[in-house]
């Protein structure tokens, strides 16, 4: 137990010193590693641990669908979704932040990443929100937030990964994230609503379209719906697997960037580049989880904390909430991938033997970490943002955001009382 | 005071560990009246085929692993691939350890390097399993995506004209209910403990079976050296051909079991037909032959370990 | 997470080391490509024609870590590791050098560890004669490759240590 609290508090100390989180894990995972085995097995242990999370098949869906997202984001499909969006909900108070969220959800069908996501629909909604004299804080917030959607509905980088730590079917999971997250968007748009009925002037209306020009809107929207009818339906159609589908999405979009002209040399190489560094960096991640998790396998910490769940049997969801608090303070600190490698492995184990839905639970954890990317101090959607719109400042993004994040808030609620928003269309889908 | 760290990279709860792996481990602990513990890793220490070098490293202690993982090294194993051995784990797995005594033991050094090697087994014969349609002959096979594992099975399907799926074993479910492939090959035991029950429809069975596989039980070198001659003495006592023979007869309980659920659900089990038989033994000619080759490389006489094989097989059966 | 396509501000010493790193994450890009023309070549193959490609499965798993490691020593180089920058508004100027000096020197090390291990990890699977399951490629020459690119990553984490007591590197 000690040697585990020990490792834990190193992690903190030397992650809070800016040391990447990756190689922090590392670094105490072999030490702890020596300390509670052997020295020679922990330097043994840190050669396999490496070259098996690097010659893997599975994780190849991991570079494949950021591949894909980010074809997607230059494909300009996002102007598209934007705009059939806007030409229902514009005309209403709020009506463009509605519609990027809308927007963003569509997207969210075509794109496995959250930043991709809000960066894309930064570039296309924030310009008409501001023409329209939307303050920055809802404009900057509901893109922010929206892009959280992107991690949820299917496909998703999250998911994909958690199905591989815990062995679970990656299709069942897509399939769970449906409901939940398009009861994302239904909350963020009554958040809006909310936002907008308090303080009218922050989201004054468009201009109302006609239902010839709605269709015609609607219309070309044709391309997200083709991509994700070809990812989600040969997954669920038994064409090929979710790690396939990766590919084949990859694939789809390159060609939708390719038929539309987006796609220059140079972009290609750029959309690539970006592509195998956020793969070296995610892999250097878990290369660094999976050795923390391996000191953790030798400590009693495991055992020790499954006996004390095991003492909550009569109210396991005591156990939960337990977990989620512990979840909503990490997200203050590290971003969703880092924080899922290190805690399912943990957690997952507890949370089965309280008989618990597996799929479920990759739900809530992608759900709770998905809300660490909105709330301060860190959030990694406010910083992309930030990035992106320059002239908007931190806080009044972050300020923007809360009421997303509250409606976050009662989504998890929902999802934790009613499993069946997570395991309905999951437990019809093969 | 002994504590082994045991690493399993199947889960503790397969069928497999508790009726073979945790019944030795537990035989140990009482036989040595607690000197000699076992810890159970809550997760393997690294991937299936790098258990071997995981026990070697002392990663952990002990550790099962499968010849198969390392085709170059264990060359001379691999005839305990091929179809048609014997439909009782118990025998083969025996005949196995009786044929590596006489042909391998005095090299247990070079191939096995900084483990003690407890015993080997076989997991009994391996049967073609179908979602819809039986398959009784070659050209069942034809256009048939199946998931294999290991070199025969894939020979097999792909000779007939069907197509190898290569996906790991715990995703069989999930390829099988999807449509990705329409068939698998694995023993009985495999079908329950991958609940794949409600997905196969028809089974096929091959006398002697369709294919096997070996496995292997290790202990670090340095930690076994370590323990007294009396804690010595005890793990040897279920080392051997006493570990082939709870292994082996493990794996027929599991075999058995796994088909009995298979008939209960109402599943059709069909023996091959003379005409299936014979075009796998054609195949089984070019097996036998890539394993003759292998083995001379590895410098050790295949023909020769075949025959002893086949003949402690006759010995063991007519018993 | 800082952008992979920034070019580093400014001409140094090392601007022979930021182009082979580019060049490197060039081979990385090519990897990547072709392993989604790959897995959609080999879908395509089974469904429509009964013959996937052979391999395909051992293939994409060998590109993975060629992809990977080609990919690292520029990732480093750009600084695009997830850290926690949680103080910096609390952290002055000078001290913020200081900093960057030490994180990088420990990031240098844990990089360090893993190439020397993946070495060792090569020589061993050249001893034991560890191959694939179905092409029976040898194992070792991908430890050795990552364990190379490995130590051009420590490389590029020295360059780094160089560039920020200089004060010339951005904060990542
Ligand atoms: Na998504
Ligand atoms: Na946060």
């Amino acid at each position: 137990m000690t040697e585990a609290l020990v490792g834990f508090a190193a992690l903190l100390v030397l992650a809070f010193l800016r040391v990447p989180i990756a190689f922090v894990m590392i670094l105490v995972g072999v030490a702890g590693l020596a300390w509670v085995n052997s020295p020679v097995a922990a330097l043994y242990n840190l050669g396999q641990t490496g070259f098996d999370a690097a010659i893997n098949y599975e994780l190849s869906v991991v570079p494949l669908f950021v591949l894909m997202g980010n074809f997607v984001a230059r494909a300009r499909l996002a102007a598209e979704l934007y705009d059939a969006s806007n030409a229902f909900l514009g005309h209403r108070r709020g009506g463009l932040a509605m519609a990027t969220v809308v927007a963003c959800g569509g997207f969210s069908a075509i794109c496995g990443s959250s930043l991709a996501t809000a960066a894309t629909m930064s570039k296309v909604a924030m310009p008409s929100m501001r023409r329209y004299g939307y303050n920055d804080r809802l404009a900057a917030g509901s893109i922010a937030a929206g892009g959280t959607l992107g991690i949820l509905i299917p496909p998703s980088v999250l998911l994909v990964i958690y199905g591989i730590l815990t062995q679970q079917s990656i299709g069942k999971l897509f399939a769970a994230g449906i409901l939940p997250g398009l009861l994302g968007v239904l909350f963020y748009l009554a958040a809006v609503r909310y936002v907008t009925w308090r303080r009218p002037e922050m989201g004054p209306a468009g201009a109302r379209q006609d239902w010839p020009a709605r269709l015609r809107a609607l219309r070309n929207v044709w391309g997200v719906l083709l991509l994700f009818a070809v990812v989600m339906g040969g997954i669920y159609g038994g064409v090929f697997s979710p790690t396939e589908a990766a590919g084949i999405g990859a694939v789809g979009a390159f060609l939708f960037a390719l038929l539309r002209r987006a796609l220059t040399w140079r972009i290609l190489a750029e959309v690539l580049l970006e592509s195998v560094a956020t793969t070296a960096m995610l892999f250097t991640v878990l290369i660094g989880a999976l050795m923390f998790a391996n000191f953790i396998n030798f400590t009693d910490f495991p055992p020790a904390l499954l006996a004390f769940a095991q003492g909550f049997e009569e109210t396991p969801w005591l156990v939960i909430l337990a977990i989620l608090a512990i979840y909503l303070v990490l997200g203050m600190v590290f971003e969703s991938l880092s924080m899922i490698l290190l805690t399912v492995p943990i957690f997952f184990p507890l949370v089965v033997s309280l008989g618990y839905d597996p799929i479920w639970f990759g739900i809530v954890v992608v759900v709770v970490t998905e809300i660490s990317l909105i709330t301060p101090p860190v959030g990694l959607n406010v910083f992309v943002l930030r990035g992106v719109l320059p002239d908007v400042r931190t806080g009044t993004i972050f300020r923007g955001v809360t009421p997303f994040w509250i409606a976050d808030i009662f989504r998890l609620a929902a999802i934790l009382l009613v499993p069946g928003l997570s395991l309905w269309i999951a437990g019809a889908v093969p | 005071q002994t504590e082994l760290t045991y690493s399993s990279w199947i889960p503790w709860s397969h069928p497999v560990n508790q009726e073979i792996y945790i019944p030795w481990m537990e035989a140990i602990e009482e036989e040595s009246e607690g000197r000699i513990t076992f810890r159970r890793l809550p997760k393997p220490v690294a991937s299936p085929p790098a258990h071997l070098d995981a026990v070697r490293t002392g990663q952990a202690d002990v550790a099962f692993t499968v010849h198969g993982y390392q085709r170059a090294r264990y060359a001379a194993y691999l005839f305990a691939e091929l179809p048609f051995l014997g439909d009782s784990a118990e025998l083969t797995s025996v005949a196995l350890q009786r044929t590596h005594e006489e042909f391998l033991a005095d090299k247990e050094d070079s191939l096995y390097p900084g483990v003690h090697l407890v015993g080997m087994n076989m997991h009994g014969p391996g049967v073609v399993h179908h979602t819809s349609t039986p398959i009784l002959s070659p050209a069942d096979m034809e256009g048939q995506k199946m998931r294999t594992g290991g070199p025969i099975p894939l020979a097999i399907v792909e000779g007939w004209g069907g197509v190898s799926i290569r996906q790991p074993a715990p995703k069989s479910y999930e390829i099988l209910s999807a449509g990705i492939a329409d068939g698998i090959l694995f023993p009985f035991e495999s079908i329950p403990s991958f609940n794949l029950t409600e997905l196969i429809e028809h089974s096929t069975t091959m006398p002697g079976g369709w294919y096997s596989s070996s496995h292997f039980l290790i202990i670090n070198q340095r930690k076994y050296d370590a323990l007294s001659e009396e804690d010595k003495a005890v793990i040897d006592k279920y080392s051997g051909e006493a570990f082939s023979r709870l292994a082996g007869a493990g794996w027929d309980r599991l075999n058995e079991a796994g088909l009995v659920t298979m008939q209960e659900a109402g599943k059709q089990i069909h023996e091959a037909p003379p005409e299936l038989v014979a075009a796998l033994e054609d195949l089984n000619e070019s097996f036998t032959e890539e394993y003759y080759a292998g083995a001379e490389a590895e410098g050790v006489d295949g023909e020769a370990m075949l025959e002893f094989f086949r003949q402690q097989m006759n010995e063991l059966s007519s018993m | 997470m800082a952008n992979p396509i920034k070019t580093v501000e400014g001409a140094d010493g090392f601007r022979a080391f930021d182009l082979a790193a580019i060049a490197l994450a060039g081979v990385a890009c090519v990897v990547l490509f072709a392993m989604m023309l790959l897995v959609f070549a080999d879908v395509i193959g089974r469904y429509f024609f009964l013959s996937p490609l052979p391999a395909a499965y051992e293939i994409v798993s060998l590109m993975m870590p060629v992809l990977i490691f080609t990919a690292l020593p520029l990732t480093v180089l750009r600084q695009g590791h997830v850290t926690v920058d949680l103080l910096d508004a609390f952290v002055p100027r000078p001290v913020a050098r200081v900093q960057a000096v030490a994180v990088n020197l420990i990031s240098a090390a844990a990089l360090a560890l893993v190439a020397w291990r993946l070495a060792i990890r090569g020589r061993d699977q050249h001893l034991y004669d560890e191959m694939t399951d179905e092409l029976l490629l040898e194992l070792w020459p991908f430890s050795a490759g990552m364990a190379a690119l490995c130590a051009l990553a420590t490389l590029a984490c020295l360059v780094n240590v160089w560039r920020a007591a200089a004060g010339r590197l951005p904060r990542g």
